[in-house]
């Protein structure tokens, strides 16, 4: 949560309240940019260009219509979409470029959620099959789950209804169950199959 | 809804959001085998939830690069501003050489400057000349009295009314 007066003097062009608004939201913008693209490169490029334009168009911020956070939540979500768009023609930034052999602030050399989430196995599964549903679906499951916002509000993000929204993360939950189930369906018919062999030659 | 006609998965994803309504939840407490779908979806809603939750913990998040958006902003904001001057040079460019072409004075200069072939037209044909190759075309056909003089006739008829048909008694 920052002060309001950082927010008014931002507004106003004071460099230094900008600064203070890029390091209180900077982590959790990349946060959700990462979970949304699920490629860090992609991620620090989108957080980059979603600031510099959230302070270009600071003037259009209305602080009554919501915090600093939604405002910056869609056009987050809103470049994000872009850069999957784009994802086919892929460009790296030389900024980038640059600060891929630099090592991060704790020492952790390994940045993938994979390997720290080695120790959870139920929740590792779910976030590879997450990976694997479709993007529309999987946006709408991020800001349902992770930001849990109402779907009134993920419409909003999104570009469509509450209902749609609903439909979306329905969409996506069911996607995520078939990913889910059938190997261990396909588990339990293999070995039915297996114990009915050993049954037959016993 | 009957007994034996299950929930579809969009309904019982919307259960497992605590958002169904009355009805379903009375077939819920019927039907085991939706019971036990319902069951599978809340728990996929608590580990997605979970496991983004773990994702976005446990990934690296990069130094803040506050001089590169600083920098983008700059960049942005320089070319605005060059694109602003660029397009009052030009417009003040074209000001002054639309001033210079439509003055008395420098007119002729300019025009002859900027364009030059324009200078270099020929002459136009005497009307002997042209009389000499077209005779017809080369005589002006008097359209109307010049200075209130005497009307001339013209040499060109103009309308000439259609005969119309007779009409025939109604009888």
């Amino acid at each position: 949560m920052v002060d309001a007066d950082i927010i008014t003097r931002a507004i106003g062009g004071d460099e230094s309240a900008q600064h203070a608004l890029y390091d209180a939201f900077h982590a959790a913008a990349f946060r959700l940019a990462y979970l949304l693209l699920q490629n860090r490169c992609d991620a620090e490029e989108v957080v980059q260009d979603a600031f510099v334009y959230v302070f270009r168009n600071l003037k259009r911020y209305d602080p009554r219509r919501g915090s600093f956070w939604t405002w910056m939540r869609v056009v987050l979500v809103s470049r994000s979409r872009n850069k999957r768009r784009r994802k086919q023609f892929p460009s790296v930034s030389l900024d980038v470029l640059a600060g891929l052999d630099r090592v991060p602030p704790d020492g952790r050399t390994d940045s993938s959620p994979e390997g720290a989430l080695e120790l959870h196995g139920v929740q590792r599964t779910v976030w590879e099959a997450l990976q694997q549903v479709s993007a529309g679906a999987r946006d709408a499951l991020i800001l349902r789950y992770y930001e849990e916002l109402p779907y009134a509000e993920i419409g909003e993000i999104l570009g469509c209804t509450a209902d749609a929204a609903r439909a979306r993360v329905a969409h996506g939950k069911t996607q995520l169950r078939s990913l889910l189930g059938e190997p261990e369906e396909e588990r339990t018919r293999q070995s039915s199959i297996v114990r009915a062999k050993k049954a037959g030659v016993g | 809804m009957s007994e034996c006609e299950h929930l579809t998965e969009m309904e019982l994803s919307c259960l497992a959001d605590w958002q169904g309504g009355a009805k379903r939840g009375e077939h819920l407490r019927r039907c085991s085998d939706c019971r036990n779908r319902a069951a599978e979806y809340r728990w996929l809603h608590r580990q997605t939830g979970s496991a983004l939750k773990a994702a976005a913990e446990t990934v690296v998040v990069p130094r803040p690069r506050w001089r590169a958006v600083r920098r983008g902003l700059r960049a942005k904001r320089q070319r605005c501003v060059a694109g602003w001057r660029a397009s009052a040079v030009g417009s003040a460019v074209l000001a002054v050489c639309a001033m210079l072409y439509l003055s008395p004075v420098f007119g002729e200069a300019v025009a002859q400057t900027v364009f030059p072939a324009r200078a270099t037209l020929p002459e136009p044909p005497s009307p002997s000349a042209i009389e000499s190759v077209v005779p017809s075309l080369a005589t002006p056909t008097p359209a109307a009295s010049v200075d209130g003089g005497v009307e001339l006739e013209p040499s060109t008829p103009g309308l000439i009314p259609l005969p119309t048909p007779a009409v025939e008694p109604e009888t």
